[in-house]
């Protein structure tokens, strides 16, 4: 499976005075796990939407396979969206909630099933979200992006609210998508998990990339925390 | 795609109980509507409206107040769109169709559909309710060539309120806020501006609704405060009626289309 090549070129969002992301490029590739990282308030998600169409760029682009994300065949089979601020309806089940998706990108019920075991909730399908706890439900929104089988994942904090076990099993999942040549970009703070997952890195502060390529090239012989630190005005290096 | 979107919508709909208890409270009203009416009818003749079962103007009020569940059909509407935001499954739903102009389409389209069968069945119910209560009067005289004429203007205002409920729901997205200026716009400011010029009856909302349901109905009964001798008269107003959905529906699809979904 060859998954899509992401691209920033010269992106800036602002919400009125403020700038979220100021002239963001570089490119996504497949087969690796890319971590986009920041404190909060550095742009991450910001970036994310845009690329996804759900908020429209100040200026620049943000592109899937060189086109937008509303210009992509079958989007939403093709990219798998884990987003933080995606929602569930919490009055019905798993199971409902993941059929509504399955019918929105044309893929057979049958897949729901498959999901919610990759994800551990096959027990818990018939639920309501209303009584999930955090970890289930990023599980659930995990499941929602995997539904289509796509090519590309997209995940903004993917490991929020997971316990040990599930951050290991998640550590795992997003390095076999990445062998299987699928692209995975994986927006978080939580470094010593990305240290341990990631092959490439964007390192984001106050809306500015502070530094792109791959984990080695970035971070040289120091730590990835040590390397944040120092490039997001830390005093680590 | 716009199948799939359109499947989605109407799973949303189908596995939200919400939808079923809109249509039961649309039913109860309809019901209880007809059936006081005739009641009213009976009391002691001070308390009584200047109404009898004998007169077939009455019995066409008693057949038209079945419609009165219009209200829930935009309610339902608004909540078509609205509790995508409130849940924040917007996100979801943009995903998997990126093109707005689909989305707003298909929930317009399910919320037409909604708002159809929720005049259909609480009309029906509202007309054998009534209907029923009606046999204990001898003399009241039922006007059963108006009820499939009452029966298609109430499931074209269910319909065309469904959309117009989209349309707002989408500009205010806030479900409570959606709902309150709605209603109030439609039972109190135009009942007000009425108020100061009559002449803005016939060309409110409000008032063209009244004017559709007369399709089948030339109700004359100033009394039971549903006058439609002013109006613009039946067609004119459901073309008014569908001008305004399609006015607030491009105003909404344009709105959307500039918004950031999050």
């Amino acid at each position: 499976m060859q998954g899509a090549t992401l691209r920033y070129d010269g992106l800036t969002k602002r919400y009125g005075d403020t700038v979220a992301v100021r002239d963001l490029t570089g490119d996504i590739r497949p087969g690796v796990v890319t971590g986009m990282l920041g404190p909060n308030g550095a742009g991450k998600s910001t970036a994310l939407k845009c690329l996804l169409g759900l908020a429209a760029p100040t200026s620049g682009t943000a592109t899937i396979d060189g086109v937008a994300y509303g210009a992509v065949a079958h989007a939403g089979r093709r990219i798998g969206t884990v987003l933080e601020t995606r929602g569930f309806h919490p009055g019905l089940s798993a199971v409902a909630n993941l059929r509504v998706i399955a019918a929105a990108i044309d893929v057979d019920d049958a897949n729901v099933a498959r999901v919610l075991e990759v994800v551990s909730l096959t027990g818990d399908a018939g639920r309501r979200v209303r009584g999930y706890s955090l970890g289930m439900r990023q599980r659930l929104a995990i499941a929602a992006g995997l539904l289509g089988d796509p090519d590309t994942l997209i995940l903004d904090e993917p490991a929020n609210g997971l316990d040990p076990h599930a951050i290991v099993w998640l550590r795992g999942l997003l390095r076999t998508l990445a062998a299987e040549g699928r692209t995975v970009l994986v927006s978080s703070h939580q470094l010593a998990e990305m240290e341990q997952t990631v092959d490439d890195v964007f390192i984001m502060d106050h809306g500015d990339l502070r530094a792109q390529g791959g984990l080695r090239e970035v971070c040289g012989s120091h730590s990835l925390e040590e390397t944040f630190l120092a490039l997001t005005e830390g005093t680590g290096r | 795609m716009m199948r799939a979107t359109l499947r989605a919508e109407a799973r949303k709909a189908r596995y939200q109980r919400t939808t079923y208890g809109i249509v039961l409270a649309a039913s109860a009203l309809a019901a209880v509507s007809a059936v006081s009416l005739i009641a009213t009818t009976q009391l002691p003749r001070r308390q009584q409206l200047p109404m009898a079962l004998t007169d077939a103007s009455t019995m066409h009020l008693v057949v038209s107040s079945t419609t009165g569940g219009y209200v829930f059909a935009l309610v339902l509407g608004i909540l078509v769109m609205t509790t995508e935001f409130r849940h924040g499954t917007a996100i979801a739903t943009y995903l998997a169709q990126p093109d707005r102009r689909t989305v707003m389409l298909a929930k317009m389209v399910v919320a037409a559909a909604l708002g159809a069968i929720l005049q259909f069945l609480s009309t029906a119910l509202g007309m054998i309710a009534s209907g029923l209560y009606v046999q204990r009067y001898a003399h009241a005289v039922l006007p059963f060539d108006a009820y499939t004429r009452v029966m298609a203007g109430s499931v074209l205002v269910g319909a065309v309120l469904g959309i117009m409920g989209v349309a707002v729901g989408s500009l205010l997205r806030n479900q409570v806020l959606a709902i309150v200026v709605s209603l109030l716009w439609l039972q109190l400011v135009e009942g007000l501006l009425v108020v100061f010029a009559d002449w803005i009856g016939r060309w409110s909302i409000r008032g063209a609704i009244t004017s559709v349901l007369d399709i089948a109905v030339q109700v004359r009964t100033p009394q039971a405060a549903i006058d439609t001798s002013n109006g613009l008269g039946p067609w004119a107003s459901t073309l008014l009626l569908l001008g305004y959905a399609a006015v607030l529906a491009l105003i909404a699809l344009v709105t959307s289309l500039r918004r950031d979904v999050a």
